[in-house]
């Protein structure tokens, strides 16, 4: 049986430092200087922009000022996501060509790699399914965001679960335009989007969650999660990737 | 808006069953003077947009040169969308001319 690296390492204060080692990884993993590896982390509020999203236009500052919330860009495509607690952050990285996923097809990625999750969610009682492009639904409403690429030499996937989100400061803190509210014939983000908590009708923590997606993962691709830190190489990515990137205006909202 | 013979044309554009291009544009005498794609599409390699956007300059802007020209990134970056076709693109930047049923 395989055995994948799991890596707990976080920053919960800083979603730079955080974002940083989001990307250190995979970089690492697709050298040949890491496994393959699974990362869970939290950050606290938070807005994460996809790749070639405008802040301008997707973020409402003010809302952000006044709730504390930090906007960080992550190297991968998609939509905006918030961040806080209650939201658990998964990524999987697997060198290029690994027979989960053999193809250059992100849409098989977001499919194969969202599986993990759903397995999890499931096992918890939440009646999960992936929804293409890139979302887990509970009952048509978006329990979990997901994207990734594939660069570096590895095959990435990453999402968040809204746990026991604050939906409301979630629905302040983006613009979401109406073209795409119109499209989906439902008025607000608050009404589209739910959370393990609400699905359950109970309280329950981001590590329980946590628990099931790594059992999740672990049936479903018939691996080994083994506990695992990073190497001193990818703590030096990550610092560089955090001075000269992910700190930074220029790449956080100048697009 | 109009500013020195130069006009700012913007649209946002749903891909039908798929993501959203939201174009910014701006025009001089019926060409491209500079254009800014984002949205929530993705597109891999990730830093193959910018090439597409610095292609985009002083061209028509008109349906036949924009298929053209998308169509020529796509096979020579060998980038690949998920959420958007070649055509989404071509329509997002479209619905940004005046007249056009942009959103």
């Amino acid at each position: 049986m395989e055995t994948w690296r799991l890596v707990d390492l976080e920053y919960r204060d800083d979603p730079f430092m955080n974002m940083s080692v989001e990307e250190a990884i995979p970089r690492a993993v697709g050298e040949g200087k890491a496994p393959n590896t699974v990362r869970f982390w939290h950050n606290s509020n938070t807005i994460v922009l996809g790749c070639f999203q405008s802040a301008l236009l997707e973020v409402n500052f003010d809302a952000c000022k006044e709730t504390g919330t930090t906007v960080v860009r992550r190297f991968t495509g998609g939509g905006a996501v918030y961040h806080d607690a209650g939201n658990l952050n998964y990524a999987i990285s697997l060198r290029k060509g690994h027979p989960l996923v053999p193809d250059m097809d992100l849409q098989l990625v977001f499919q194969r790699l969202s599986q993990g999750a759903v397995e999890g969610l499931r096992s918890l009682g939440v009646n999960a399914e992936f929804q293409p492009i890139n979302d887990i639904q509970v009952e048509g409403k978006k329990v979990s965001g997901a994207a990734g690429s594939i660069r570096w030499g590895t095959v990435f996937h990453h999402g968040c679960i809204l746990v026991a989100s604050d939906l409301a400061i979630l629905g302040k803190v983006l613009n979401v335009p109406q073209v795409k509210l119109a499209d989906r014939h439902v008025a607000s983000v608050q009404k589209r989007v739910t959370t393990v908590r609400d699905e359950l009708g109970k309280n329950v923590t981001t590590r329980d969650v946590k628990d099931g997606i790594v059992q999740g993962i672990e049936n479903s691709y018939d691996v080994r999660l083994e506990k695992g830190t990073l190497t001193k190489s990818e703590l030096s990515t990550a610092k560089e990737l955090f001075d000269t990137k992910y700190s930074k205006s220029t790449w956080n909202l100048e697009k | 808006m109009t500013n020195g013979g130069r006009t700012l044309l913007s649209a946002d554009y749903k891909a039908p069953g798929g993501k959203l291009l939201r174009v910014r544009l701006r025009e001089t005498g019926g060409r491209i003077e500079s254009a800014k794609i984002s949205g929530d599409f993705f597109l891999i390699p990730e830093d193959s947009l910018a090439k597409l956007e610095m292609m985009l300059e002083d061209v028509p802007l008109k349906e036949e040169e924009l298929k053209l020209l998308v169509d020529r990134f796509f096979r020579g970056t060998s980038a690949q969308g998920l959420g958007v076709t070649p055509d989404d693109f071509v329509k997002a930047i479209l619905a940004a001319k005046p007249g056009e049923s942009g959103f």
